[in-house]
């Protein structure tokens, strides 16, 4: 079991408050369901989904997302493509700076606002 | 705000289908606001057992931004069919809670910040009742499907 619902885990490691995983996006994945029809692309808000389960995978525990701030979203996510998540801690508690990337090209990146899941 | 009683179905501003699409209805627009009801869909992707991650929410209040951005070409293009709206950037965004409800209505609103076409920046607030859900600014960038092709060639 992973963090990263709805994609295939193809590799992850962690070490020095760094969080890495190559994950593989199927082209039949749900989260291209009518997004957009003959233009398949994955959701910006699937990119933040990825991002706190990188989050999750550093910090080995669930995690509530309550904020982000400075996410820049630069290049378009297709079908079939693998993605590399890096997650690393901020300066503040709670914050942890996120980097998606497809083919050696950055995807999108920012800085994310967690709060430990009282569930967890 | 005024109410519009002719404003075109949600379909012919945004290309979103299926479970992707969030909005239902704009229920309200000015010069640079929008108001709308939508729901995050029982069989959302990102379906967590009877709710999903608040950030989902971020999708409905973009899909509002660009109900706006498509209402406000169509006073110069008429006939202009919906176009990709694509979020390039989230300035600060807010959750205030944990998850939100699958199937019930939402109510999403949005102000025109600035930008110059096709770049736009918003503020965006969406609503569970009369409770706060989530705020944000949000920066879109409104293409034509030319514009895909274009990118898709350049890789």
């Amino acid at each position: 079991m992973h963090h990263y619902r709805g994609f295939t885990l193809l590799e992850a490691s962690g070490a020095a408050g760094a969080h890495r995983a190559r994950l593989r996006l199927e082209p039949a994945s749900p989260l291209f369901a009518g997004h957009f029809p003959g233009h398949p692309i994955l959701p910006a808000i699937a990119h933040l989904g990825l991002a706190l389960g990188g989050a999750r995978g550093l910090e080995d525990r669930e995690l509530t997302l309550v904020g982000v701030r400075g996410i820049r979203f630069r290049r378009l996510v297709e079908p079939g493509e693998d993605i590399e998540v890096i997650v690393t801690r901020g300066l503040e508690a709670g914050a942890l700076r996120f980097e998606l990337r497809c083919a050696e090209t950055l995807a999108s990146s920012g800085m994310l606002v967690v709060r430990a899941d009282a569930r967890a | 705000m005024p109410v519009l009683e002719e404003l075109p179905p949600v379909e012919a501003l945004v290309p979103h289908r299926g479970p992707a699409l969030l909005v239902d209805r704009v229920v309200a627009m000015s010069e640079d606001r929008l108001e709308c009801v939508g729901r995050i869909p029982v069989d959302s992707a990102f379906a967590d057992g009877e709710a999903a991650p608040c950030f989902v929410g971020l999708e409905l209040a973009a899909q509002a931004a660009a109900a706006l951005e498509a209402l406000r070409h169509r006073r110069d293009f008429p006939n202009a069919g919906p176009q990709i709206g694509y979020i390039v950037g989230i300035r600060e965004g807010r959750f205030e809670m944990g998850e939100i409800p699958l199937g019930q209505e939402l109510r999403a609103q949005v102000r025109l910040l600035g930008g110059a076409s096709p770049l736009a920046m918003h503020e965006v607030r969406l609503f569970h009742g009369e409770i706060p859900c989530l705020s944000a600014q949000v920066s879109t960038y409104r293409a034509g499907r030319a514009f895909l092709a274009t990118l898709k060639d350049a890789r």
